[in-house]
């Protein structure tokens, strides 16, 4: 799609757009028809849950093992490669005058002309700062309407109000990242009516990555709110407890980590976005994933390396200074744990 | 003073379910009463309208003649506004709060400061004897325990209407008797008006002041306990309440040969023609053994006194307290609950023997005629 985009053939794109749409809406429909099938079983209800560790006995060594061998190969391999190869000049050369700050901290690279390190890249910084807050804000209101979405679904339970909220907030899923930003694109490229063009602005990035990941936060917010259930809100009604002091001394608190979750994994997801970003960044909006994608244009395979390493960094340090502040586990908001 | 009223309160759930139907009662203030029914009755779905959490689709609700809900009126008072307390059948503590929290977050709701929540939670403790679990969360209790949170949670307020949802369903047995006997004390110190849902009659013979009996969505008898023990007013109550039921001679079900009544009407000649069911409860039959000297007194001067038939055994079931008997006069069985260990039941023929006054009669619209 973004190819026939890129050569000017918005009609092929339009048409492969229709075709995952309506393999979408099977999906959905798919779902919905499941969905219908289960009971709601309530799993924590009002009397808290319990640990049970168990100890794997004689598992305990293969288990082990097993999860160094994972971690080992969908983590350490590739990010081991990807910063060595930040560090050196050449590729796969282990001399010592090979290796080189350069591409982190140094200034007017060689071969690159005008490129800095990134850390002293103004560019970089600039992008760096527009992914912060895009993803940000765009985390921020995709895992409060995620949950808020769950909140009235389960309130009005079997009503049509729950139902359609419900698939409204999938639907976004079903269009492929790039269609939905060409589609958005060109609805606020122009005035309409009291919204001005968005076109150009990081308003327009936020709009459209938050209504990208509402999906996942939506569900993550239906299952939390389904696991609780309605009870916890019910006795809080009894004590003489106001809307606002339910939501803000019973359900926010008990729902906690699932928030957390609803906000950064979309934040996780929002930095590392490319297909959404790549149809509507503009100069002044650039984001990393961006830069990345232009620096292995320009064949800056080092200072690609080193950005995506940033975004790395980013994610890591905010998520577990996250995790640390708000004592919580992120794990257990999939509704293990705690 | 707290006085309830139900007035034709009707509540259909999506997909045409009537879970009350048609629903009229007044709870008076102080009363213990209990709502008592099988499974799926509507028993929730009542005190849950009463609470506010659901409303009626028909009908009004009253607290001390002024209305709380009503349709045709626009009238729906918030469940926060109803001052009312609700013991959840699941609890519904909040995991994420202490019991202390938990149990005073309803006086800090009320706007009651902060040196006497604290007297009063401790107070509530002391009372539910769960002083020791003040800095615990409710996920590191026993059931028992979030039984009495919950309760304590409700009490701290000191609600005019208390509400309780199957409360001790939850735990076991001997706790069970335990719990019955400190909420009937705790009625009879606060006076203050309770409504419990069960479907357990012994809890709610052994606590009500009143009980009222609910099956289908309706209300089927609305009575002291014991009233509700001796004189059911309709075939319902009759075979609901009591423990082993009732048993039962019917119209429709012809025994092998023998009247569907065994004779028994012929000695009330003004229900002949009335009466299509006679019930008879196991504890209010005796046995007497060939042999024994207690013999029951036979008819005497044309009307009877005692109802005797030959009777054949056919099983014994000892629970420990008492002997279930079954036996089988003329085609139809009977269950027999006795205090005392049967003897002589070696060649199995008893005499069956039931006091007059013993009989239930109801006729054809299930409804009682004696
Ligand atoms: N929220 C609901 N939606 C649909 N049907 C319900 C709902 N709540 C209860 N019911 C139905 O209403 C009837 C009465 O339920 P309930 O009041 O919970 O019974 P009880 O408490 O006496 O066991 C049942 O048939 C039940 O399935
Ligand atoms: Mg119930």
């Amino acid at each position: 799609m973004y190819n026939s985009f890129k050569i000017g053939s918005p009609g092929v794109a339009a048409v492969v757009a229709s075709v995952t749409i309506l393999i979408g809406v099977m999906l959905v429909a798919v779902d919905t028809w499941f969905v219908r099938e289960f009971k709601r079983y309530i799993t924590i209800g009002g009397k808290g849950a319990r640990q049970n560790p168990s100890s794997l006995g004689a598992f305990k060594a293969p288990a082990f093992l097993l999860s160094v061998l994972v971690v080992g190969i969908s983590i350490v391999l590739p990010l081991g490669t990807i910063i060595v190869s930040s560090l050196t000049w050449q590729a796969g050369v282990f001399k010592s005058e090979n290796f080189t700050l350069a591409f982190w901290m140094g200034r007017e690279i060689p071969a690159h002309p005008g490129q800095n390190g990134i850390f002293l890249n103004k560019e970089i910084l600039g992008s760096a700062l527009n992914s912060l807050s895009i993803a940000g804000f765009a985390a921020l209101i995709a895992g409060i309407s995620g949950l808020m979405v769950g909140y009235i679904v389960v309130k009005l339970p079997n009503t049509r109000v729950a139902k359609y909220l419900r698939q409204v907030s999938f639907l976004p899923y079903l269009v492929p990242s790039i269609g939905f930003a060409a589609a958005c694109l060109s609805f606020f490229a122009v005035r309409r009516g009291p919204i001005p063009s968005l076109y150009g602005t990081l308003f327009l990035l936020i709009l459209v990555m938050s209504m990208k990941y509402l999906p996942f936060a939506a569900r993550s917010g239906i299952a939390a709110m389904m696991q609780v259930g309605n009870e916890p809100e019910e006795a809080a009604r009894i004590c003489g407890a106001s809307w606002l002091a339910r939501i803000r001394r019973i359900v926010v608190p008990i729902q906690k980590h699932a928030l957390l979750t609803g906000i950064v994994l979309p934040f996780i997801s929002g930095m590392k976005e490319q297909s959404l970003v790549i149809m509507l960044a503009s100069p002044g909006t650039e984001v990393l994933t961006t830069q990345i994608l232009r620096y292995i244009e320009y064949g800056y395979t080092q200072l690609a390396n080193a950005t995506m390493l940033a975004i790395v960094g980013i994610i890591f340090v905010l998520t577990f200074g996250l995790e640390k502040i708000t004592g919580g586990n992120l794990a257990s908001g999939f509704g293990g744990g705690k | 003073m707290a006085t309830i009223e139900l007035r034709n309160i009707d509540r259909i759930f999506q997909g045409g379910v009537k879970a009350v139907d048609n629903l009229s009662i007044t709870i008076e203030s102080g009363h213990f009463v209990s709502l008592l029914g099988p499974s799926g009755c509507g028993k929730t779905t009542s005190l849950r309208m009463i609470a506010g959490l659901d409303n009626p689709d028909g009908g009004e609700i009253l607290l001390d003649g002024k209305l709380l809900y009503s349709k045709k009126s626009g009238v729906a008072v918030p469940t926060e506004k109803r001052g009312m307390g609700l013991v959840f059948q699941s609890y519904a503590l909040w995991p994420h709060m202490t019991i202390a929290q938990n149990i005073s977050f309803g006086l800090e709701m009320k706007g009651i400061e902060k040196k006497e929540r604290i007297r009063r939670v401790a107070e509530v403790m002391e009372l539910m004897h769960i002083s020791d679990l003040e800095k615990r969360y409710p996920s590191q209790i026993s059931g028992g325990q979030q039984q009495r949170v919950a309760l304590a949670r409700n009490l701290a307020v000191s609600p005019d209407v208390l509400l309780l949802d199957e409360p001790l369903s939850n735990l076991d047995a001997k706790l069970r008797l335990e719990m019955r006997a400190e909420l009937k004390r705790l009625h009879e110190t606060l006076k203050n008006t309770i409504i419990y849902v069960t479907h357990d009659q012994l809890e709610a013979m052994t606590m009500s002041t009143m009980i009222a009996v609910m099956s289908g969505g309706t209300l089927k008898q609305f009575a002291p306990p014991m009233e509700i023990y001796r004189k059911p007013t309709n075939l319902t109550v009759a075979s609901f309440v009591g423990s082993p039921p009732m048993n039962f001679l019917r119209k429709t079900s012809q025994g092998g040969g023998s009247p569907w009544d065994l004779g028994i009407l012929a000695c009330y000649p003004a229900l002949a023609n009335k009466a299509e069911a006679i019930g008879v409860r196991p504890e209010d039959i005796r046995l007497a053994f060939p042999g024994s000297t207690d013999r029951p007194v036979p008819g005497r001067e044309g009307g009877l006194v005692s109802w005797i038939r030959k009777a054949k055994v056919a099983t014994v079931l000892p629970t420990g307290s008492e002997w279930v008997v079954d036996m089988v006069v003329e085609g139809f069985h009977f269950f027999a609950s006795l205090r005392d260990e049967p003897c002589c039941l070696d060649d199995g023929e008893v005499d069956m023997v039931v006091d007059r006054e013993a009989f239930h009669f109801f006729d054809g619209k299930e409804t009682r005629c004696n």
